[in-house]
């Protein structure tokens, strides 16, 4: 396994617990022998409702520099999401949009893997609109393969508890989400550090 | 875990049993966990109407024996500043968490900086002695946390432990050990004769005994000059003595503190193995390479410097990463300096740690400042554009100086 680093952003609006879902990701990462650094900016006021982000780096070897620089994966639940990571996108950057949510974003690089996919709706509808955030990790860990699916089940049973039931419901809604997705398998968002 | 988590753990590791605090962010989360935590243990939490009063708390807890400590940001560092020279001058064991952020004043609230270098240093007034440590790791900010306890005991004076926002915010793998797994140290206590106690009568290192208040130990404690039994006097002799040993007891027991981190890369560290005189050897080798780069950052600057090792491997670089940051480890980087070609001081705040390092090289290099202020963590790229001028711009020991690859 390279020691290369994997970065990826998490990102949203406040309350749909990405940054939660970044430390699940962390978590599941430390899980499995690697190493992982977890950040987030949400503080103050914008934590309910306005711009939220947990960025997660993952390596086989040291983390020296904790943050994103270049994302291989995006997560983006708001249109803000998007907006403001842009900078932090390279061809071959898997984007995963909420297709409700985010418009079809034109000025996007063409070189990029975009998903875009009915993650809220199907949160909603199947009642698991507080685990959003596990469904949308579901989605990320379905296409890109950086942890294995049972590391993540281990770090939520570990986590919620007897409550980790819709959890583990949505991580799969997720998995299923992205199995499903139409958008031709890409080997740019895949491929563990 | 979060690095402020992994700092409250270490606190409690400590024996840490008092709080006195008033939340700021990127600080908040200690205090809120020290409140849960610490009635659980018989300890006490107390969210105090400011600063001020949070540090007069944290001395006065300390007298009547308890460990105490506080958590901040530059803010609230600055008004805890007259109080921390009370903790300075009673000899009274503590220790104030300042997690930085970008200043000045209120400043940029939710962002990082290394910014309270100087004002860890000087920021209480009158010449006294300062220890600051700084941690670039969750795992450290629990171990430097451990150390800050213990050292604030056993030299009976305040010690800063300096994280900052990216830092505290952040989380990664960190194992701690079992509570019996961590040494902690008490401060020296009296024993004998009440009648006879003198709380600044000095021990063989410079560190007088201290009871606790509340005990047999009766004993006065004032802020003005005072003789070894705690009494005010005005005496130039007394002030003297007084304000050299304040001084001394730090400089005595300076072996305790946290020895600074050097890691090499490059070529040379694959011919020697990293070590300094091998390291010369690989240098020898080569003579006609790249200058050979000691970098010198600490805290989360540390680890975008660190990137920068593992990002250009094919460069001589060197680390020199202080652990603890007040006393500076001087003797350490100017056994480092002799075998480099230029120094490179990596900070995140106008340069203040670089007139230090300046003063230590005193002139035998050059000594470059990558120093970044505007609220947003120094990046890997920003500290390579900082290195190319001095490294492919003529500052070599050898003549016939290769540009960068």
């Amino acid at each position: 396994m390279p020691a290369s680093r994997w970065e990826a952003v998490l990102a949203g609006e406040g309350g749909q617990g990405l940054v939660v879902g970044g430390v699940i990701l962390g978590e599941a990462a430390v899980e499995e022998g690697l190493q992982a650094v977890q950040s987030q900016w949400v503080l103050g006021s914008a934590a309910r409702g306005s711009l939220s982000r947990s960025e997660v780096v993952v390596s086989a070897g040291e983390i020296a520099f904790p943050r994103v620089l270049r994302a291989r994966a995006l997560i983006a639940l708001s249109p803000e999401a998007l907006k403001r990571h842009l900078g932090l996108l390279a061809p071959g950057t898997l984007v995963i949009v909420d297709s409700d949510r985010v418009p079809e974003p034109a000025d996007l690089d063409p070189g990029m893997d975009v998903r875009s996919l009915p993650i809220l709706r199907e949160a909603e509808s199947l009642g698991l609109g507080r685990s959003v955030n596990v469904l949308a990790l579901g989605v990320l860990v379905g296409l890109t393969g950086v942890v294995r699916p049972g590391s993540v089940r281990t770090v939520l049973a570990r986590r919620f508890g007897d409550k980790a039931g819709p959890n583990l419901r949505a991580f799969r809604a997720g998995m299923e989400l992205a199995a499903g997705s139409s958008s031709p398998p890409s080997s740019s968002g895949q491929a563990r550090p | 875990m979060q690095g402020n988590e992994a700092v409250l753990e270490g606190a409690l590791a400590a024996g840490a049993r008092f709080y006195a605090g008033y939340p700021i962010t990127p600080s908040s989360e200690i205090a809120e966990l020290a409140s849960r935590r610490l009635p659980a243990l018989g300890g006490v939490f107390i969210q105090m109407e400011d600063e001020i009063g949070s540090m007069a708390a944290l001395v006065g807890a300390s007298l009547a024996g308890a460990k105490a400590f506080t958590a901040t940001s530059g803010p609230g560092f600055s008004l805890m500043q007259e109080n921390i020279g009370l903790a300075v001058m009673l000899e009274t064991p503590c220790v104030v968490i300042d997690v930085m952020r970008s200043g000045p004043s209120t400043g940029l609230a939710t962002k990082p900086a290394q910014a309270d270098v100087m004002q860890a240093r000087w920021g209480t007034h009158g010449d006294h002695p300062a220890v600051a440590l700084v941690p670039a790791s969750v795992s450290e900010c629990f171990w430097l946390t451990v150390a800050a306890f213990n050292l604030a005991e056993r030299m009976r004076t305040p010690v800063f432990v300096l994280s900052d926002e990216i830092l505290g915010h952040m989380r990664e793998r960190a194992e701690l050990p079992d509570a019996d797994e961590v040494e902690v140290w008490e401060r020296p206590r009296p024993s004998g004769d009440p009648e006879g106690y003198h709380p600044y009568r000095p021990g063989p290192d410079g560190v007088p005994p201290l009871a606790s208040f509340g005990g047999p130990y009766v004993f006065h404690a004032t802020s003005s000059m005072h003789d070894e039994r705690g009494v005010s006097a005005n005496d130039a002799a007394t002030a003297g003595a007084t304000i050299a040993r304040l001084e001394a007891k730090v400089e005595n027991l300076r072996h305790l503190l946290p020895s600074p981190e050097v890691v090499r890369s490059g070529p040379w560290s694959e011919v020697s193995g990293g070590d300094r005189s091998g390291g010369r050897v690989g240098a020898g080798k080569r003579s006609r390479g790249p200058a050979r780069v000691l970098l010198v950052a600490f805290g989360s600057s540390a680890r975008s410097a660190r990137q920068v090792m593992l990002d250009h491997t094919d460069m001589d670089l060197t680390l020199f990463r202080p652990r603890t940051l007040w006393p500076f480890p001087e003797d350490e980087l100017r056994a480092l300096v002799h075998d480099h070609d230029v120094v490179v001081v990596v900070e995140m705040n106008r340069g203040q740690l670089v007139r230090e390092v300046e003063r230590v090289v005193g002139g035998g290099r050059p000594v470059v400042s990558a120093a970044k202020s505007d609220g947003e963590i120094i990046t890997p790229g920003e500290i390579w554009d900082s290195l190319v001028e001095p490294v492919s711009g003529g500052i070599s020991r050898e003549p016939g100086l290769s540009p960068l690859p």
